[in-house]
């Protein structure tokens, strides 16, 4: 129960910290478009992490990332969302009848649909069992545990010039690390983002039109995309997907509002919180939203072109709206900005590249959309929009779409998504990775869902059929990806087990995907052994499973560039680990130095601490203690505990007169 | 395998005398149509795989049933009937709620007529038994009859769906790939992946 208590009670609390934030908010833009009770209080929670991941940034950056600092940035706000959330319990009960109702009305195969679907979702919730995915291991999982340890954000070793990226979801995390949740449970907080992203499309789809049987479509086409469903494996690309779709929810709702502005202003932020968090928007997401954001008023510009006075007047009411939104973008992006220049001395980084292929896969990359988004396996690519967009949007050519309201309210949707979409790919052919412009994605989604209701609606047999697609789809995301990435069983013993540190690596195994369990057990073997502080030399992208400690001084970008295995000079990577004041060594199953550890020089003592002869040999990795007897040379650096749970990599002899001192 | 080898003749007899009881409930007009024919299909798929010994069916079961298949038909069975029974109910209230209605709007209309009858006097009374509404009006269709969809658009956007799902079950690794189907299947999956630099 208590372990149960460890990782409910933080996220909770900052689940209402962020309601309470994002309630605030909105009381100050009474004139905002209503939505209904249960989706405001989403979008309060989704606009809340946004302004509550800036906020945060101050005290990191100021090394003040503490308790004490943090609960009395967020206590009041979690108060006042609680109060908000009790307040709205009626509403919330409500909605919660309503759905009951539809589904006892729901013919037999939506009942089906109705039961899968919500299980499906729920059951991602497993995730906290699940694997952890590389770029997770590396920084977006490792940079908020050393948040949360060392009370300050500095740059993590190996990924200095990658720090200039939005880091909205990390300070997120960090608070629940920094909260006491245990292990990686903190990706929790990616799944609740995912639940609200849902819930903010099924807003969209209800606001173009689409009844209950569409929105579950559009529900579906959530749950069915491995793109989606491996984020839950500790990546925060889906943050920038929901604050998109709820820039674009306030985008539909303003169509038909008198007055545009509160409605702008809140576009304006959710663009901008999403931009901060991933930054491909610019290039996906941003020509979709001047579409949106312009279309209806088209047929207006022109039948007034004729009147000058009056077009003048539309023109700059216009040009007002633009910076009115541009003004509310520009707000998240302050607090980067300025972490950007502290860490890193400049506003950004350095552009990375983006030829991933050579120019004749880039060419057939770009002849085959859509099914590279649907069935392809490119690097990098790490999942697959749903299948059932395929299977949906091209039934628009069976039948007509006139008089159904297509045209009013679905068609901008399908617009925007599409010239996002050719934007993207016109711009960048050799990136077809779906969570850089995932609110695209979810947007066709909407015209999707319409075609397939209505084509349900138009004979029984579409209806068993389209039911039996979706049902047929969802059981196959859950028996291919469970056991990697929500494995049921072990989500269950997660929860409800006690501490996994307590465990035996056998128990433990119980608790986490055993491919997981027997990777972390390598990291574990160096973390027992290590004295804190400790260098730890890593031959990995990876490192979250290390300590918080040796996690801040392994090997960075400048030893990593120098530091490396030549078969002409084979001491001189010895001599290199033991002057930069190495002691243990982990290498990762590609074992790319297994050369340099089979004739080490005879002043280094090389001890294997992992697998040590485990069934699986080096195929989860392996970890070495390095002992240096007479080593040619002087220790150039050494760690130094600057502040509790904060190490630095210093000169040596400024660790040692400290610890004369 | 050998357990649904050995399922199999029971299955299958128990379900073809199934599907001859739904035929004659459908042609002596004791059941709707669409329902029987729902029933039908559902049986003929399920004697389909019986007879084909998909194993995909044994590793569904297996998965639903924690590797068990029996506890995974069980599941599956008593979960289908208690939503059968859910759905069956909710029909009922909602029939029931309507011949409420229609009784309610009957005796209406009568009590109109009689008061007409007793308004025009004795000459002019007629039978009202010809005049009685019938109980045929509340029965509007639910779908929109008009089909503005040719029959041969509908079957091909079906096949299509079917066709993507199946696709995708391939692609994930549920159902192998087989046959010359499979084969291309192979080959498109093939030209859809790359590594880094290649």
């Amino acid at each position: 129960m208590q372990h149960l208590l460890t990782i409910v009670v933080p996220l909770v609390f900052f689940l209402m910290a962020c309601v309470g934030t994002g309630v605030l908010v909105f009381n100050a833009l009474p004139r905002r478009p209503q939505q209904p009770r249960v989706t405001e209080l989403v979008l309060a929670f989704l606009l809340g992490q946004g302004v509550l991941g800036s906020v945060l940034l101050v005290p990191a950056l100021a090394g003040r990332f503490t308790i004490p600092v943090v609960l009395s940035l967020t206590v009041p706000f979690a108060c006042y969302g609680l109060w908000h959330v009790c307040r709205s319990a009626a509403a919330i009960l409500g909605a919660a009848a309503d759905c009951c109702l539809a589904f006892l009305k729901a013919p037999l195969p939506w009942k089906l649909v109705g039961l899968a679907l919500p299980a499906l979702l729920l059951a991602w919730s497993a995730s906290i069992a699940g694997m952890i995915e590389g770029d997770a291991h590396a920084f977006y999982l490792a940079l908020p545990k050393v948040i949360a340890a060392s009370h300050r954000l500095v740059l993590l070793p190996a990924y200095e010039p990658f720090m200039n990226v939005g880091l909205l979801a990390e300070m997120q995390v960090a608070v629940l690390f920094l909260l006491g949740m245990p292990d990686a449970s903190p990706k929790l907080l990616g799944w609740l983002t995912i639940l609200a992203g849902a819930v903010v499309l099924q807003g969209v789809c209800r606001t173009a039109g689409l009844g209950r049987r569409g929105q579950v479509i559009g529900l579906a086409i959530v749950a069915t995309s491995s793109a989606i469903m491996m984020l839950l494996e500790g990546k925060s690309d889906f943050f920038a997907a929901a604050y998109a779709l709820s820039a674009v929810l306030y985008l539909q709702t303003s169509w038909s509002d008198a007055s545009r502005r509160a409605a702008l202003i809140l576009v304006g932020l959710f663009t901008g919180f999403a931009l901060v968090a991933k930054l491909s928007y610019v290039v996906a997401f941003v020509p979709s939203l001047g579409i949106l954001l312009f279309l209806k008023e088209m047929p207006n510009l022109k039948r007034m072109w004729l009147d000058r006075s009056q077009c003048r007047q539309m023109l700059q009411g216009y040009a007002l709206d633009v910076l009115m939104a541009g003004a509310a973008m520009s707000l998240p992006f302050i607090p980067h900005l300025v972490k950007n220049v502290i860490l890193l001395g400049a506003l950004g980084g350095p552009h990375a590249s983006f030829e991933y292929f050579t120019p004749e896969t880039t060419r057939q990359i770009v002849l085959r959309y859509p099914l590279v988004l649907v069935f392809g396996k490119y690097w990098g690519q790490l999942g697959n929009i749903s299948p059932l967009l395929l299977a949906f949007l091209p039934l628009a050519l069976f039948f007509s779409r006139k008089n159904n309201g297509w045209s009013n309210t679905v068609a901008p949707l399908f617009y925007a998504a599409f010239a996002g979409l050719v934007t993207w790919v016109a711009l960048f052919p050799a990136v077809p990775i779906p969570r850089y412009f995932m609110a695209n994605l979810l947007l066709l989604s909407v015209p999707a869902a319409w075609i397939a209701d209505r084509l349900s609606r138009y004979h029984w047999a579409a209806n068993y059929v389209l039911a039996g697609t979706i049902l047929a789809t969802l059981y196959t995301c859950y028996d291919t990806s469970s056991e990697a990435v929500f494995p049921i069983k072990s989500g269950y013993r997660a929860l409800f087990a006690a501490q996994t540190s307590a465990l035996t690596p056998e128990q433990t195994g119980l608790t986490l995907n055993i491919n997981e369990a027997y990777f972390r057990d390598g990291f574990e073997a160096i973390n027992q052994d290590a004295r804190p502080g400790s260098r730890v030399f890593l031959a990995s992208y990876s490192r979250f499973w290390l300590r918080p400690d040796l996690i801040q001084t392994v090997n960075n970008d400048a030893e990593n560039s120098v530091m490396r295995w030549d078969p002409e000079d084979p001491d001189r990577l010895w001599r290199q680990l033991y002057q930069h004041g190495f002691s243990y060594l982990y290498m990762d199953s590609g074992q790319r130095l297994s050369e340099a550890l089979k004739a080490p020089p005879s002043w280094v003592n090389v001890q294997e601490i992992f697998p040590n002869g485990a069934f699986f040999g080096k195929g989860y990795g392996s970890a070495y203690r390095l002992i240096f007897n007479g080593a040619p040379g002087v220790r150039m650096f050494d760690t130094l505990e600057v502040a509790p749970g904060a190490w630095n990599l210093v000169p040596a002899s400024q660790a040692a007169s400290v610890a004369a001192n | 395998m050998n357990y649904t080898q050995n399922m199999n003749m029971p299955v299958i007899i128990l379900l073809l005398l199934l599907a001859a009881y739904t035929w004659n409930l459908v042609r002596s007009n004791r059941i709707n149509t669409q329902l029987g024919v729902g029933w039908l299909i559902v049986e003929s798929m399920i004697v389909l795989l019986c007879l084909l010994h998909w194993h995909i069916v044994a590793r569904v079961l297996a998965r639903l049933g924690g590797g068990d298949v029996t506890l995974g038909v069980a599941l599956l069975g008593l979960g289908w009937l208690a939503l059968l029974i859910l759905n069956n109910h909710a029909r009922i209230s909602k029939l029931t709620a309507k011949l409420k209605q229609v009784n309610q709007e009957m005796a209406l209309a009568c009590e109109r007529l009689d008061r007409l009858e007793s308004q025009r006097g004795a000459g002019t009374a007629h039978a009202a038994d010809g005049a009685k509404p019938s109980a045929a009006v509340a029965s509007a269709p639910a779908v929109t009859a008009a089909a503005t969809i040719p029959v041969f658009r509908l079957g091909a956007a079906c096949v299509w769906m079917v066709a993507v799902a199946y696709v995708f079950a391939v692609y994930s690794g549920l159902a192998p790939p087989e046959g010359a189907a499979g084969e291309m299947l192979t080959s498109l999956f093939a030209s859809l992946k790359a590594e880094y630099l290649h």
